[in-house]
């Protein structure tokens, strides 16, 4: 790995989307560039859930998948590859008072001498819309 | 009118000629008493003994050892009829004889319930489904059952009394011997004291938890579905004169967060509907108040999501405002799927998002967050 | 996609955010006290004043000088089943075994952290500290109040402080929380920066709430007064 360049981690969903219906298929490329791939110990992409907000953080893994450098065809992980799944039906994306629920692909890269680099990416799954925060003024 | 001043009552079969609290209030003294009279004649004998020993009123045939397994029959039967009566108070006949002729289908129930599966992080709802209703499928049980405060307080309070008794006849004995155990003497004002205080609250509780009178709600339907509309059967039982009964659907956000040794757990009221609204009439023991009630579930709500430390949880809440009596609330779990509405994406347009819309005045919950 | 809050926990739990000095002192200045103290040291503050947040900043200096570390937050008995593990940090009950599991392997290069050091009987931080002492490792510990140990930081959170950690906290060009707000919630938490952030919380997600409805007017979606149907 050059000294002072840091890796270039690439994600991107297919067509761009940004929102998904319960049961689509998540297409995502994800590739990694400006490092050595002698550098690379491990890959790994992941579909996950996690809420955020008041509470200590929770987290479900939808989709995971590490691969080390003996699993490519060169021993190169860093050229374009894809991953395919289907999203399941909860928990939806949620924008609550206390706590929110969000889903990333997250693409987490392990360097020599410890190193990690973690590129995240969002989407919506589902419609489910911000509640009320607002009082109403019962009539 | 009259009924208030029988102070005899007959039991016949499974009901009762009066009040149901009364008769159970007497039930629970009936074997408290005998509970606490077997522990204490055992005490006793076995107090004599240890003080004085005479190992020939031991001997066959003399009849000691009669007397103790009586007594510890006492005891026994005492203790264990007072923890039956406190788990029986609160459920009608009519709902144990339902359940007694449903059990038989109970496992075809559980065989066509489907398992959530297909609903990662959702909440299993099959402890929500495992009591038949009287007049619609289910019967929702309560989020906090008033049973199990109960046998904790009928737990402590017979175990402090017992030990009571056990300390009084040692600190008696004493005294009658003419070796006075005046450090155990001045111990035990402040340990009856407790006792004391123990059946008072026990008492109090029995009188709460069953005076008030036991409220019932049952669904046509579970889980639910946002954009559906469901039957709701609400019940409440007693012999009260009610101000006020309403039924709400609420929805609320939990989140806990650990930080040394703190811990905090907020709870979020984010969604309030009133479902019902009676106000003013009287509830007789042989004639509890019975409303039906339409449930809709709104399209765009959120569903029951449930993670270690954060939770998204549905019920229906009944509140109540009686004659003589404290207001109370009573909250009944549900378990709401996602719905078609949230499930999809309109891919062509920006998503929508709009307020939940209530068919009665909503009222936005206030934070309480406990540290 | 809605931002996140900048007050959710994620972004304020001891480690998501650096230590700010009330009273200016720096991190290295602090080393310095625990290094004269032999490694032996408390910081003291009440609910939500920082500790937390300063042991997390302390301990990755320490490990540059060298110490090797052992993390232990101290439960409390009414304080349920451990969370998830942090990174180096482990959860453990509040006895004399499991605060000193793998002493065996302790000496004068550990340093042993002790987060919640109050939740120990007084006979077991005794006991404790003799075997610090006979193995040689240091001790860093976090109290509400003074326990024995040399006092490194006493922290009293002020309104400054509070004012510097939530322009920390917001993203840059956010003006949603101004100054007014960061008073109000500081009086009103009784001084616990922590209960301060988690105010703000709920201040910003109104106001990212009342944008949010103001975004939806031209999106097609007919408003109606909150409660018509």
């Amino acid at each position: 790995m050059t000294e002072g360049i840091e890796p270039l981690l690439s994600l991107c969903l297919a067509d761009s989307r940004q929102s998904y219906s319960a049961g689509d298929e998540l297409i995502c490329e994800y590739q990694i560039d400006a490092v050595d791939p002698a550098d690379i110990q491990a890959v790994e992409a992941s579909v996950v859930w996690y809420t955020e907000g008041k509470g200590e953080e929770d987290m479900g893994v939808h989709y995971f998948e590490r691969r080390l450098p003996g699993d490519a065809d060169d021993g190169d992980l860093r050229p374009m590859r894809r991953l395919r799944t289907r999203l399941p039906h909860s928990p939806l994306s949620y924008l609550g008072a206390i706590l929110s629920i969000r889903w990333c692909v997250r693409l987490r890269l392990f360097v020599r001498r410890g190193r990690e680099y973690v590129l995240e990416h969002p989407f919506t799954l589902g419609a489910v819309p911000a509640g009320v925060i607002q009082p109403v003024i019962v009539g | 009118m009259a009924r208030l001043f029988r102070l005899l009552e007959k039991k016949r079969g499974l009901r009762r000629t009066g009040s149901n609290l009364m008769g159970g209030v007497g039930e629970a003294l009936f074997c408290g008493a005998m509970f606490l009279l077997g522990v204490l004649s055992l005490t006793a004998l076995i107090g004599v003994q240890v003080v004085d020993p005479d190992p020939a009123s031991y001997a066959i045939g003399v009849g000691r050892w009669l007397l103790i397994l009586v007594m510890a029959s006492f005891a026994v039967i005492g203790g264990g009829g007072l923890i039956w009566t406190v788990l029986r108070m609160g459920t009608s006949a009519e709902r144990r004889g339902a359940m007694a002729r449903q059990a038989s289908e109970l496992d075809l129930l559980r065989e066509a319930i489907p398992r959530p599966r297909h609903y990662p992080a959702v909440p299993t709802y099959e402890g929500l489904t495992n009591s038949p209703g009287i007049e619609l499928a289910y019967r929702l049980p309560p989020s906090q059952s008033p049973g199990w405060r109960l046998l904790a307080t009928t737990i402590f309070a017979a175990a402090w009394n017992g030990v009571s008794c056990v300390l009084v006849v040692w600190a008696v004995g004493s005294h009658l011997a003419g070796r006075p155990e005046w450090f155990l003497t001045c111990f035990l004002a402040p340990f009856l004291a407790v006792g004391a205080w123990a059946i008072r609250y026990w008492l109090r509780q029995i009188w709460l938890d069953t005076g008030m009178g036991l409220t019932t709600v049952e669904i046509s339907d579970h889980p639910l579905y946002p954009g559906r509309e469901y039957q709701v059967v609400l019940a409440q039982h007693g012999h009260i004169r009610v101000k006020s009964l309403q039924l709400w659907l609420v929805c609320e956000e939990e989140a806990t967060y650990r930080q040394g040794t703190d811990i905090r757990t907020e709870l979020r009221r984010v969604f309030e509907q009133r479902l019902s609204h009676h106000t003013d009439f009287r509830i007789e023991p042989v004639e509890p108040f019975q409303a039906s009630i339409l449930l809709p579930i709104p399209a765009p709500a959120m569903h029951s999501f449930h993670a270690p430390h954060n939770s998204v949880q549905w019920k229906l809440l009944v509140r109540g405002e009686v004659e003589h009596w404290p207001p109370f609330e009573r909250g009944f779990p549900i378990v709401v799927y996602p719905g078609e509405a949230t499930l999809r994406v309109e891919r062509s347009a920006k998503v929508g998002r709009h307020a939940l819309r209530s068919h009665e005045p909503v009222v936005a919950g206030s934070a309480g967050a406990k540290v | 996609m809605a931002p996140s809050n900048p007050f959710a926990t994620r972004f304020i739990r001891p480690g998501a955010i650096e230590y700010l000095a009330a009273d200016g002192r720096s991190l290295d200045e602090i080393l310095d006290a625990l290094r004269q103290s032999e490694w032996w040291g408390e910081i003291i503050g009440p609910h939500g004043s920082g500790k937390s947040t300063l042991l997390a900043s302390l301990v990755s200096v320490c490990q540059r000088a060298g110490k090797r570390i052992v993390w232990r937050t101290i439960r409390g008995p009414g304080s349920g089943p451990p969370g998830p593990q942090a990174e180096q940090r482990e959860e453990v009950a509040a006895t004399f075994a499991a605060a000193t599991q793998g002493a065996e392997q302790w000496n004068g290069d550990t340093l042993l952290v002790l987060d919640g050091y109050e939740q120990l009987g007084w006979w077991t931080r005794r006991r404790l500290q003799s075997l610090c002492r006979k193995r040689g490792a240091g001790l860093l510990v976090t109290a509400h109040r003074p326990l024995g140990l040399p006092t490194i930081v006493w922290l009293e959170p002020t309104e400054e402080l509070a004012q510097r950690v939530v322009s920390k906290l917001l993203p840059a060009g956010d003006e949603t929380i101004d100054r007014d707000d960061v008073l109000r919630a500081f009086a009103a938490s009784g001084r616990n920066l922590r209960e301060t952030l988690f105010a703000l919380y709920d201040v910003y997600r109104l106001r990212q709430g009342d944008q949010c409805l103001e975004d939806q007017g031209p999106a097609g979606q007919e408003r109606k007064p909150p409660g018509e149907v």
